[in-house]
Protein backbone atom coordinates (compact mmCIF):
# COMPACT_ATOMS: atom_id res chain seq x y z
CA UNK A 1 0.00 0.00 0.00
CA UNK A 2 3.09 2.18 0.84
CA UNK A 3 4.50 1.40 -2.48
CA UNK A 4 0.86 2.74 -4.02
CA UNK A 5 0.29 5.80 -2.33
CA UNK A 6 4.50 7.14 -3.02
CA UNK A 7 3.87 6.57 -7.11
CA UNK A 8 0.68 8.38 -6.44
CA UNK A 9 2.25 11.69 -4.64
CA UNK A 10 5.11 11.16 -6.92
CA UNK A 11 2.04 10.99 -9.99
CA UNK A 12 0.85 14.43 -8.20
CA UNK A 13 3.82 16.05 -7.98
CA UNK A 14 4.64 15.92 -11.61
CA UNK A 15 0.87 16.60 -12.66
CA UNK A 16 0.82 19.38 -10.46
CA UNK A 17 4.39 20.92 -11.91
CA UNK A 18 2.88 20.25 -15.79
CA UNK A 19 -0.26 21.83 -15.17
CA UNK A 20 1.76 25.29 -13.63
CA UNK A 21 4.11 25.24 -16.69
CA UNK A 22 3.47 27.93 -19.12
CA UNK A 23 4.01 25.40 -21.70
CA UNK A 24 1.80 23.54 -20.80
CA UNK A 25 -1.15 26.51 -20.37
CA UNK A 26 -0.33 28.20 -23.82
CA UNK A 27 -0.01 25.35 -25.74
CA UNK A 28 -3.30 23.91 -23.44
CA UNK A 29 -5.40 27.24 -24.71
CA UNK A 30 -3.98 27.06 -28.57
CA UNK A 31 -5.19 23.48 -28.67
CA UNK A 32 -8.60 24.30 -27.16
CA UNK A 33 -9.08 27.02 -29.64
CA UNK A 34 -8.30 24.71 -32.52
CA UNK A 35 -10.68 21.98 -30.86
CA UNK A 36 -12.96 24.75 -30.50
CA UNK A 37 -13.03 25.77 -34.55
CA UNK A 38 -13.31 22.33 -35.59
CA UNK A 39 -16.10 21.78 -33.22
CA UNK A 40 -18.09 24.84 -34.36
CA UNK A 41 -17.06 23.37 -38.16
CA UNK A 42 -19.23 19.87 -37.38
CA UNK A 43 -21.79 21.94 -36.03
CA UNK A 44 -21.74 24.46 -39.25
CA UNK A 45 -21.58 21.36 -41.44
CA UNK A 46 -24.24 19.40 -39.91
CA UNK A 47 -26.58 22.44 -39.99
CA UNK A 48 -25.78 23.58 -43.38
CA UNK A 49 -26.36 20.05 -45.25
CA UNK A 50 -29.25 19.47 -43.03
CA UNK A 51 -27.73 15.48 -41.75
CA UNK A 52 -28.35 14.74 -38.70
CA UNK A 53 -25.54 13.03 -35.97
CA UNK A 54 -25.83 10.90 -32.94
CA UNK A 55 -23.82 11.06 -29.76
CA UNK A 56 -21.85 8.23 -30.04
CA UNK A 57 -21.16 8.67 -34.02
CA UNK A 58 -19.87 12.05 -33.70
CA UNK A 59 -17.47 10.80 -30.45
CA UNK A 60 -16.01 8.38 -33.31
CA UNK A 61 -15.76 11.30 -35.43
CA UNK A 62 -13.53 13.11 -33.21
CA UNK A 63 -11.85 10.50 -32.25
CA UNK A 64 -11.47 9.06 -36.00
CA UNK A 65 -9.94 12.70 -37.27
CA UNK A 66 -7.51 13.15 -34.31
CA UNK A 67 -9.42 16.15 -33.66
CA UNK A 68 -9.48 17.95 -36.95
CA UNK A 69 -5.94 19.89 -36.82
CA UNK A 70 -3.52 16.61 -35.80
CA UNK A 71 -0.44 18.20 -36.69
CA UNK A 72 -0.71 21.15 -34.86
CA UNK A 73 -2.53 19.45 -32.22
CA UNK A 74 0.34 16.94 -31.86
CA UNK A 75 2.96 19.60 -31.80
CA UNK A 76 1.56 21.44 -29.12
CA UNK A 77 1.34 17.98 -27.56
CA UNK A 78 4.66 17.22 -27.96
CA UNK A 79 5.46 21.01 -26.71
CA UNK A 80 2.89 20.67 -23.56
CA UNK A 81 5.63 17.09 -22.86
CA UNK A 82 8.82 18.51 -23.82
CA UNK A 83 10.27 18.70 -19.87
CA UNK A 84 8.92 15.42 -18.51
CA UNK A 85 10.77 14.92 -16.47
CA UNK A 86 11.12 18.22 -15.36
CA UNK A 87 13.89 19.25 -14.41
CA UNK A 88 13.49 20.87 -11.03
CA UNK A 89 14.67 20.54 -7.50
CA UNK A 90 11.67 18.67 -6.39
CA UNK A 91 12.94 15.46 -8.49
CA UNK A 92 15.87 15.00 -6.06
CA UNK A 93 13.54 15.23 -2.91
CA UNK A 94 10.84 12.77 -4.75
CA UNK A 95 13.96 10.33 -5.65
CA UNK A 96 15.61 10.93 -1.81
CA UNK A 97 11.77 9.99 -0.31
CA UNK A 98 11.21 6.63 -2.99
CA UNK A 99 13.80 4.93 -4.94
CA UNK A 100 14.50 4.70 -9.10
CA UNK A 101 11.52 2.13 -9.55
CA UNK A 102 8.90 3.97 -7.90
CA UNK A 103 9.98 7.18 -10.17
CA UNK A 104 9.82 5.67 -13.10
CA UNK A 105 6.71 4.24 -12.28
CA UNK A 106 5.40 7.35 -11.39
CA UNK A 107 6.74 8.88 -14.94
CA UNK A 108 5.25 6.53 -16.58
CA UNK A 109 1.88 6.75 -15.07
CA UNK A 110 2.30 10.66 -15.76
CA UNK A 111 2.85 9.66 -19.71
CA UNK A 112 -0.11 7.76 -19.39
CA UNK A 113 -2.60 9.92 -16.98
CA UNK A 114 -1.27 13.07 -19.60
CA UNK A 115 -2.53 11.56 -22.75
CA UNK A 116 -5.75 10.20 -21.09
CA UNK A 117 -6.49 13.97 -20.10
CA UNK A 118 -5.87 15.36 -23.23
CA UNK A 119 -7.90 12.73 -25.11
CA UNK A 120 -11.12 13.29 -22.57
CA UNK A 121 -10.98 17.25 -22.32
CA UNK A 122 -10.81 17.39 -26.46
CA UNK A 123 -13.39 15.14 -26.37
CA UNK A 124 -15.62 16.98 -23.93
CA UNK A 125 -14.89 20.39 -25.54
CA UNK A 126 -15.57 18.97 -28.50
CA UNK A 127 -18.89 17.53 -27.86
CA UNK A 128 -19.41 20.34 -25.81
CA UNK A 129 -19.57 22.51 -28.46
CA UNK A 130 -21.09 20.67 -31.45
CA UNK A 131 -24.04 19.78 -28.57
CA UNK A 132 -26.45 21.77 -30.25
CA UNK A 133 -26.34 19.88 -33.62
CA UNK A 134 -26.21 16.75 -32.11
CA UNK A 135 -29.32 13.91 -31.75
CA UNK A 136 -29.99 11.39 -29.10
CA UNK A 137 -30.01 8.23 -30.18
CA UNK A 138 -28.22 4.72 -31.07
CA UNK A 139 -26.24 3.34 -34.24
CA UNK A 140 -24.84 4.81 -37.57
CA UNK A 141 -27.16 7.90 -38.86
CA UNK A 142 -25.06 6.95 -41.74
CA UNK A 143 -26.88 3.63 -42.55
CA UNK A 144 -29.80 4.79 -41.69
CA UNK A 145 -29.44 7.41 -44.60
CA UNK A 146 -28.81 4.76 -46.76
CA UNK A 147 -31.55 2.98 -46.00
CA UNK A 148 -33.70 5.52 -46.97
CA UNK A 149 -32.05 6.93 -49.98
CA UNK A 150 -30.10 5.34 -52.60
CA UNK A 151 -27.25 7.77 -52.88
CA UNK A 152 -26.00 9.60 -50.27
CA UNK A 153 -23.91 12.77 -50.28
CA UNK A 154 -21.84 12.89 -47.15
CA UNK A 155 -20.47 10.08 -44.85
CA UNK A 156 -19.59 11.07 -41.91
CA UNK A 157 -17.97 7.98 -40.17
CA UNK A 158 -15.16 6.06 -42.38
CA UNK A 159 -17.09 3.13 -44.45
CA UNK A 160 -15.32 0.24 -42.61
CA UNK A 161 -16.51 1.67 -38.80
CA UNK A 162 -20.24 1.41 -40.00
CA UNK A 163 -19.85 -2.42 -39.84
CA UNK A 164 -19.19 -2.07 -36.37
CA UNK A 165 -21.14 -1.14 -33.29
CA UNK A 166 -20.69 2.57 -32.41
CA UNK A 167 -19.16 1.65 -29.05
CA UNK A 168 -16.71 -0.77 -30.52
CA UNK A 169 -15.55 1.27 -33.43
CA UNK A 170 -15.39 4.73 -30.77
CA UNK A 171 -12.60 2.68 -28.79
CA UNK A 172 -10.90 1.22 -31.53
CA UNK A 173 -10.33 4.79 -32.58
CA UNK A 174 -9.65 5.81 -28.99
CA UNK A 175 -7.08 3.25 -28.90
CA UNK A 176 -5.23 4.81 -32.07
CA UNK A 177 -5.09 7.75 -30.80
CA UNK A 178 -4.09 7.21 -27.35
CA UNK A 179 -1.00 5.55 -28.70
CA UNK A 180 0.35 7.65 -30.95
CA UNK A 181 0.21 10.36 -28.16
CA UNK A 182 1.45 8.33 -25.95
CA UNK A 183 4.54 6.76 -27.70
CA UNK A 184 5.01 10.45 -28.77
CA UNK A 185 4.97 11.50 -24.70
CA UNK A 186 7.20 8.33 -23.45
CA UNK A 187 9.50 8.51 -26.37
CA UNK A 188 10.32 11.90 -25.32
CA UNK A 189 10.61 11.07 -21.93
CA UNK A 190 13.51 8.46 -22.95
CA UNK A 191 15.07 11.10 -25.22
CA UNK A 192 15.26 12.99 -21.68
CA UNK A 193 17.00 10.51 -19.79
CA UNK A 194 19.48 10.12 -22.69
CA UNK A 195 19.99 13.89 -22.08
CA UNK A 196 18.88 14.29 -25.67
CA UNK A 197 15.59 16.56 -24.86
CA UNK A 198 16.17 18.69 -27.89
CA UNK A 199 16.95 16.04 -30.39
CA UNK A 200 13.41 14.17 -29.52
CA UNK A 201 11.81 17.01 -29.58
CA UNK A 202 13.12 17.86 -33.14
CA UNK A 203 13.02 14.69 -34.43
CA UNK A 204 9.11 14.12 -33.66
CA UNK A 205 8.06 17.73 -34.55
CA UNK A 206 10.31 17.42 -38.12
CA UNK A 207 8.28 13.91 -38.59
CA UNK A 208 4.88 15.76 -37.75
CA UNK A 209 5.41 18.62 -39.51
CA UNK A 210 6.57 16.72 -42.44
CA UNK A 211 3.27 15.76 -43.35
CA UNK A 212 2.16 19.41 -44.04
CA UNK A 213 5.44 20.65 -46.07
CA UNK A 214 6.18 18.04 -48.78
CA UNK A 215 3.50 17.10 -50.93
CA UNK A 216 3.69 13.30 -50.23
CA UNK A 217 1.27 12.45 -53.27
CA UNK A 218 3.96 13.02 -55.88
CA UNK A 219 5.92 10.64 -54.33
CA UNK A 220 3.31 7.55 -53.84
CA UNK A 221 5.49 4.92 -55.82
CA UNK A 222 8.08 5.29 -52.45
CA UNK A 223 7.00 3.39 -49.45
CA UNK A 224 7.63 6.07 -47.01
CA UNK A 225 7.00 5.78 -43.21
CA UNK A 226 5.34 8.83 -41.83
CA UNK A 227 4.23 8.33 -37.89
CA UNK A 228 1.43 10.63 -38.28
CA UNK A 229 0.05 8.03 -41.38
CA UNK A 230 -0.93 5.90 -37.87
CA UNK A 231 -2.35 8.64 -35.73
CA UNK A 232 -5.46 8.16 -36.17
CA UNK A 233 -8.36 5.44 -37.79
CA UNK A 234 -9.01 7.80 -40.85
CA UNK A 235 -5.18 8.59 -41.62
CA UNK A 236 -4.70 4.44 -41.45
CA UNK A 237 -7.60 3.60 -43.71
CA UNK A 238 -6.58 6.71 -46.34
CA UNK A 239 -3.03 5.85 -46.25
CA UNK A 240 -2.60 2.12 -46.08
CA UNK A 241 -3.36 0.76 -49.19
CA UNK A 242 -3.77 -3.38 -48.55
CA UNK A 243 -6.37 -1.49 -45.40
CA UNK A 244 -8.52 -4.39 -44.37
CA UNK A 245 -10.51 -2.88 -41.66
CA UNK A 246 -10.18 -4.27 -38.19
CA UNK A 247 -7.10 -7.13 -38.95
CA UNK A 248 -4.99 -3.67 -39.67
CA UNK A 249 -5.90 -1.51 -37.12
CA UNK A 250 -4.90 -4.69 -34.72
CA UNK A 251 -1.95 -5.00 -36.30
CA UNK A 252 -1.23 -1.01 -36.00
CA UNK A 253 -2.37 -1.71 -32.82
CA UNK A 254 0.04 -4.55 -31.89
CA UNK A 255 3.33 -2.64 -33.38
CA UNK A 256 2.00 0.28 -31.16
CA UNK A 257 2.02 -1.95 -28.07
CA UNK A 258 5.58 -3.55 -29.09
CA UNK A 259 6.94 -0.13 -29.73
CA UNK A 260 5.51 0.92 -25.70
CA UNK A 261 7.05 -2.20 -24.20
CA UNK A 262 10.74 -1.70 -26.46
CA UNK A 263 10.32 2.15 -25.00
CA UNK A 264 9.65 0.80 -21.62
CA UNK A 265 12.67 -1.42 -21.23
CA UNK A 266 15.12 0.63 -22.32
CA UNK A 267 13.56 3.28 -20.19
CA UNK A 268 13.91 0.89 -17.14
CA UNK A 269 17.62 -0.05 -18.11
CA UNK A 270 18.53 3.67 -18.46
CA UNK A 271 16.73 4.65 -15.49
CA UNK A 272 18.19 2.00 -13.11
CA UNK A 273 21.95 2.54 -13.88
CA UNK A 274 22.55 6.19 -14.87
CA UNK A 275 23.11 9.30 -12.89
CA UNK A 276 19.78 10.89 -12.33
CA UNK A 277 20.41 14.59 -12.37
CA UNK A 278 17.90 17.53 -13.14
CA UNK A 279 19.34 20.89 -12.62
CA UNK A 280 20.33 21.13 -16.78
CA UNK A 281 19.19 24.14 -19.30
CA UNK A 282 15.71 23.78 -20.24
CA UNK A 283 15.36 22.66 -23.57
CA UNK B 1 22.68 49.15 -34.14
CA UNK B 2 25.43 47.90 -36.46
CA UNK B 3 26.83 45.14 -33.39
CA UNK B 4 23.49 44.46 -32.93
CA UNK B 5 22.74 43.28 -36.83
CA UNK B 6 26.26 41.85 -36.89
CA UNK B 7 25.58 39.54 -33.91
CA UNK B 8 22.30 38.29 -35.53
CA UNK B 9 23.50 37.98 -38.82
CA UNK B 10 26.62 35.93 -37.45
CA UNK B 11 24.54 34.07 -35.30
CA UNK B 12 23.95 30.12 -36.51
CA UNK B 13 20.44 29.84 -35.69
CA UNK B 14 19.79 32.84 -38.14
CA UNK B 15 21.23 30.90 -40.96
CA UNK B 16 19.54 27.97 -39.69
CA UNK B 17 15.98 29.54 -39.48
CA UNK B 18 16.76 30.78 -43.30
CA UNK B 19 17.54 27.16 -44.05
CA UNK B 20 14.38 25.47 -42.46
CA UNK B 21 12.40 27.79 -44.40
CA UNK B 22 13.83 27.57 -47.84
CA UNK B 23 13.21 23.48 -47.31
CA UNK B 24 9.83 24.17 -46.37
CA UNK B 25 9.42 25.49 -49.61
CA UNK B 26 10.98 22.94 -51.34
CA UNK B 27 7.87 20.36 -50.33
CA UNK B 28 5.89 21.32 -53.28
CA UNK B 29 8.74 21.62 -56.12
CA UNK B 30 11.12 18.58 -55.52
CA UNK B 31 8.00 16.12 -55.51
CA UNK B 32 6.33 18.21 -58.53
CA UNK B 33 9.79 18.16 -60.04
CA UNK B 34 10.29 14.42 -60.02
CA UNK B 35 7.22 13.56 -60.57
CA UNK B 36 7.16 15.32 -64.06
CA UNK B 37 10.69 15.36 -64.92
CA UNK B 38 12.38 11.86 -63.32
CA UNK B 39 9.67 9.62 -62.62
CA UNK B 40 9.15 7.11 -64.78
CA UNK B 41 5.22 7.18 -64.09
CA UNK B 42 5.53 11.39 -64.76
CA UNK B 43 3.27 13.68 -66.46
CA UNK B 44 4.05 13.69 -70.42
CA UNK B 45 6.20 16.51 -71.78
CA UNK B 46 2.98 18.83 -72.29
CA UNK B 47 1.96 19.28 -68.87
CA UNK B 48 5.37 20.26 -67.18
CA UNK B 49 5.17 23.00 -64.86
CA UNK B 50 6.99 26.62 -65.60
CA UNK B 51 9.33 28.24 -62.92
CA UNK B 52 6.80 30.14 -61.50
CA UNK B 53 4.29 27.77 -60.69
CA UNK B 54 7.39 25.86 -59.20
CA UNK B 55 7.85 28.28 -57.15
CA UNK B 56 4.54 29.96 -56.05
CA UNK B 57 3.74 25.99 -55.48
CA UNK B 58 5.42 25.57 -52.12
CA UNK B 59 3.66 28.44 -50.84
CA UNK B 60 0.19 27.84 -52.22
CA UNK B 61 0.39 24.14 -50.67
CA UNK B 62 0.29 25.38 -47.33
CA UNK B 63 3.42 24.14 -45.28
CA UNK B 64 5.50 27.10 -45.78
CA UNK B 65 3.07 29.68 -44.62
CA UNK B 66 1.88 27.86 -41.30
CA UNK B 67 6.26 28.00 -40.79
CA UNK B 68 6.97 31.19 -41.62
CA UNK B 69 6.25 32.83 -38.38
CA UNK B 70 8.27 29.97 -36.85
CA UNK B 71 11.26 30.55 -39.01
CA UNK B 72 11.11 34.35 -38.64
CA UNK B 73 11.02 34.90 -34.56
CA UNK B 74 14.09 31.74 -34.80
CA UNK B 75 16.48 34.29 -35.77
CA UNK B 76 16.01 37.35 -33.08
CA UNK B 77 13.87 35.74 -30.15
CA UNK B 78 16.25 33.48 -29.03
CA UNK B 79 19.18 35.89 -29.21
CA UNK B 80 16.82 38.08 -26.63
CA UNK B 81 16.09 35.43 -23.84
CA UNK B 82 19.65 34.66 -24.04
CA UNK B 83 20.40 38.76 -23.40
CA UNK B 84 17.96 38.28 -20.63
CA UNK B 85 19.36 35.15 -18.83
CA UNK B 86 23.02 35.97 -19.06
CA UNK B 87 22.16 39.30 -17.79
CA UNK B 88 23.17 41.35 -20.87
CA UNK B 89 20.57 43.90 -21.34
CA UNK B 90 21.39 45.25 -18.16
CA UNK B 91 25.05 45.62 -19.30
CA UNK B 92 23.80 47.13 -22.24
CA UNK B 93 21.67 49.59 -20.34
CA UNK B 94 24.50 50.89 -18.11
CA UNK B 95 26.00 51.59 -21.36
CA UNK B 96 23.47 53.09 -23.74
CA UNK B 97 19.39 53.95 -22.89
CA UNK B 98 16.50 51.96 -22.64
CA UNK B 99 14.67 54.00 -26.12
CA UNK B 100 17.86 53.20 -27.58
CA UNK B 101 18.02 49.35 -26.87
CA UNK B 102 14.63 48.79 -27.59
CA UNK B 103 14.75 50.76 -31.20
CA UNK B 104 18.27 48.68 -31.95
CA UNK B 105 16.44 45.28 -30.99
CA UNK B 106 12.99 46.07 -32.78
CA UNK B 107 14.59 47.07 -35.65
CA UNK B 108 17.69 44.69 -36.28
CA UNK B 109 14.54 41.98 -34.92
CA UNK B 110 12.54 42.95 -38.07
CA UNK B 111 15.37 42.80 -40.48
CA UNK B 112 16.42 39.72 -39.44
CA UNK B 113 12.50 38.68 -40.13
CA UNK B 114 12.40 40.08 -43.36
CA UNK B 115 16.13 38.75 -44.78
CA UNK B 116 14.64 34.84 -43.31
CA UNK B 117 12.07 35.06 -45.39
CA UNK B 118 13.21 37.23 -48.67
CA UNK B 119 16.49 35.39 -49.04
CA UNK B 120 15.24 31.79 -48.79
CA UNK B 121 12.37 32.99 -51.03
CA UNK B 122 14.29 34.76 -53.56
CA UNK B 123 16.93 31.67 -53.69
CA UNK B 124 14.21 29.21 -54.02
CA UNK B 125 12.83 31.62 -57.21
CA UNK B 126 16.54 31.28 -58.39
CA UNK B 127 17.04 27.77 -58.51
CA UNK B 128 13.54 26.80 -59.98
CA UNK B 129 13.66 29.52 -62.70
CA UNK B 130 17.32 27.65 -63.40
CA UNK B 131 16.33 24.35 -63.86
CA UNK B 132 12.72 24.80 -65.15
CA UNK B 133 11.31 26.47 -67.99
CA UNK B 134 10.28 30.61 -67.22
CA UNK B 135 6.71 31.14 -67.10
CA UNK B 136 5.44 31.98 -71.05
CA UNK B 137 2.07 31.11 -71.89
CA UNK B 138 3.12 32.47 -75.75
CA UNK B 139 5.35 29.54 -76.10
CA UNK B 140 3.68 27.10 -73.79
CA UNK B 141 -0.22 27.59 -73.50
CA UNK B 142 -0.08 24.82 -70.62
CA UNK B 143 1.41 27.64 -67.97
CA UNK B 144 -1.33 29.56 -68.70
CA UNK B 145 -4.46 29.79 -66.52
CA UNK B 146 -2.87 29.58 -62.86
CA UNK B 147 -4.21 32.85 -61.58
CA UNK B 148 -7.94 34.11 -61.41
CA UNK B 149 -8.69 36.96 -63.35
CA UNK B 150 -9.22 40.31 -61.59
CA UNK B 151 -6.05 40.20 -59.24
CA UNK B 152 -2.92 41.61 -59.42
CA UNK B 153 -0.96 38.43 -60.48
CA UNK B 154 -3.37 37.58 -63.27
CA UNK B 155 -2.22 41.11 -64.91
CA UNK B 156 1.02 41.18 -63.26
CA UNK B 157 2.56 36.88 -64.48
CA UNK B 158 3.18 38.09 -68.60
CA UNK B 159 5.81 40.88 -67.41
CA UNK B 160 9.18 39.69 -67.99
CA UNK B 161 8.04 35.87 -67.25
CA UNK B 162 6.38 37.02 -63.78
CA UNK B 163 9.22 38.75 -62.25
CA UNK B 164 6.66 41.80 -60.85
CA UNK B 165 5.40 38.09 -58.69
CA UNK B 166 8.56 37.39 -57.61
CA UNK B 167 9.80 40.72 -56.47
CA UNK B 168 5.95 41.31 -54.75
CA UNK B 169 6.39 38.11 -53.11
CA UNK B 170 9.90 38.56 -52.23
CA UNK B 171 8.71 42.08 -50.45
CA UNK B 172 5.64 40.60 -48.79
CA UNK B 173 7.01 37.44 -47.67
CA UNK B 174 9.74 39.61 -45.98
CA UNK B 175 7.71 42.60 -44.35
CA UNK B 176 5.55 39.48 -43.27
CA UNK B 177 8.27 37.73 -41.66
CA UNK B 178 9.79 41.28 -40.32
CA UNK B 179 6.47 41.33 -38.46
CA UNK B 180 6.76 37.85 -36.87
CA UNK B 181 9.71 38.20 -35.37
CA UNK B 182 8.66 41.36 -33.55
CA UNK B 183 6.31 39.45 -32.38
CA UNK B 184 8.44 36.64 -31.35
CA UNK B 185 10.70 39.67 -29.67
CA UNK B 186 7.87 40.61 -27.59
CA UNK B 187 6.46 37.11 -26.72
CA UNK B 188 10.47 36.44 -25.68
CA UNK B 189 10.02 39.36 -23.23
CA UNK B 190 7.09 38.25 -21.35
CA UNK B 191 7.56 34.23 -21.84
CA UNK B 192 11.35 33.66 -21.56
CA UNK B 193 11.79 30.30 -23.12
CA UNK B 194 12.76 29.40 -26.15
CA UNK B 195 10.95 26.94 -27.61
CA UNK B 196 7.73 29.13 -26.52
CA UNK B 197 9.27 32.41 -28.23
CA UNK B 198 9.09 30.91 -31.42
CA UNK B 199 5.90 28.29 -31.39
CA UNK B 200 4.08 31.28 -29.83
CA UNK B 201 3.76 33.49 -33.26
CA UNK B 202 3.18 30.03 -35.12
CA UNK B 203 -0.24 29.63 -32.72
CA UNK B 204 -0.95 33.03 -33.19
CA UNK B 205 -0.48 33.13 -36.98
CA UNK B 206 -2.15 29.89 -37.12
CA UNK B 207 -5.33 31.07 -35.06
CA UNK B 208 -4.97 34.49 -37.37
CA UNK B 209 -5.40 32.43 -39.88
CA UNK B 210 -8.17 29.80 -39.22
CA UNK B 211 -10.06 32.90 -38.76
CA UNK B 212 -10.70 32.65 -34.89
CA UNK B 213 -11.86 36.15 -34.96
CA UNK B 214 -14.79 34.55 -36.88
CA UNK B 215 -15.69 32.00 -34.60
CA UNK B 216 -15.58 34.34 -31.41
CA UNK B 217 -16.68 37.28 -32.05
CA UNK B 218 -18.48 37.69 -35.60
CA UNK B 219 -15.58 39.38 -37.38
CA UNK B 220 -13.84 38.70 -40.75
CA UNK B 221 -9.78 40.20 -40.75
CA UNK B 222 -7.84 39.42 -44.11
CA UNK B 223 -5.67 36.20 -44.61
CA UNK B 224 -2.25 36.50 -42.87
CA UNK B 225 -0.91 35.45 -45.78
CA UNK B 226 -2.40 37.44 -48.53
CA UNK B 227 1.02 39.85 -49.21
CA UNK B 228 2.19 36.82 -50.30
CA UNK B 229 -0.36 34.33 -51.81
CA UNK B 230 -2.33 34.36 -54.90
CA UNK B 231 -5.81 35.82 -55.70
CA UNK B 232 -4.58 39.07 -54.28
CA UNK B 233 -6.09 42.65 -55.12
CA UNK B 234 -5.13 46.32 -54.26
CA UNK B 235 -7.97 46.34 -51.53
CA UNK B 236 -7.23 43.54 -50.00
CA UNK B 237 -3.34 43.99 -49.79
CA UNK B 238 -4.23 47.56 -48.55
CA UNK B 239 -6.45 46.23 -45.85
CA UNK B 240 -4.25 43.22 -44.94
CA UNK B 241 -0.74 45.85 -44.33
CA UNK B 242 -2.84 47.96 -42.24
CA UNK B 243 -3.82 44.64 -40.25
CA UNK B 244 -0.55 43.91 -39.85
CA UNK B 245 0.40 47.45 -39.09
CA UNK B 246 -1.68 47.02 -35.91
CA UNK B 247 -0.23 44.11 -35.24
CA UNK B 248 3.20 45.62 -35.33
CA UNK B 249 2.43 48.38 -33.78
CA UNK B 250 0.91 45.96 -30.78
CA UNK B 251 3.64 43.69 -30.69
CA UNK B 252 6.33 46.92 -30.70
CA UNK B 253 4.01 48.22 -27.30
CA UNK B 254 3.86 44.96 -25.55
CA UNK B 255 7.94 44.59 -26.10
CA UNK B 256 8.43 48.12 -24.40
CA UNK B 257 6.03 47.06 -21.80
CA UNK B 258 7.74 43.53 -21.39
CA UNK B 259 10.98 44.60 -21.19
CA UNK B 260 10.44 47.50 -18.91
CA UNK B 261 8.67 44.94 -16.34
CA UNK B 262 11.95 42.59 -17.05
CA UNK B 263 14.60 45.25 -16.62
CA UNK B 264 13.16 46.20 -13.71
CA UNK B 265 13.26 42.88 -12.00
CA UNK B 266 9.53 43.44 -11.27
Amino acid sequence: MSKVRSVKSLVCGQLSDWAHSPRTIISGLVILALTYMNARDYQHFLERTSLYAYWGESVFYFLSTGFGNLPLTSALFLIMVSEVPKRNAFQNIMLIRSNRGRWYASQVLFCLLVTILMMVVLLSVSLGFSFPALESGEGWSDLERMASESEIEYQLATAFALELPVPQACWLAAAVLFCFWFVMAFSIFVFNLFGKPQLGLLLYATLLSLKVIVLWEMLSEFDLFMPSDYATICNIANTQGDFEGVPTIVTVLLVYASIIAGCLLIGYLKCRYMDLQFDSEKV
Amino acid sequence: MRTEMKRLLLSPIFYAAMLVFFLCLQGYSIPSYYRQWISPYGSPLEYRESALSMTLGGIFFGGAILLLPFCASMGAAPLQIDDLRSGMTDLHLIRSSLGKYIAQKLMSAFISGFLIGSVAFALHAMIWNGLTLPYDPVAYPEHGGIFVPGTLFHDWAPVCHGLLIYLEITVGIGFTAGVWAVIGMATAVWVPDKLLSVTIPMCLYKLWSANISYYLFGVLVPNPSTLYNDAQTVNGDVATVMAYLIVLAGGCILYVLGLRKMVRHE
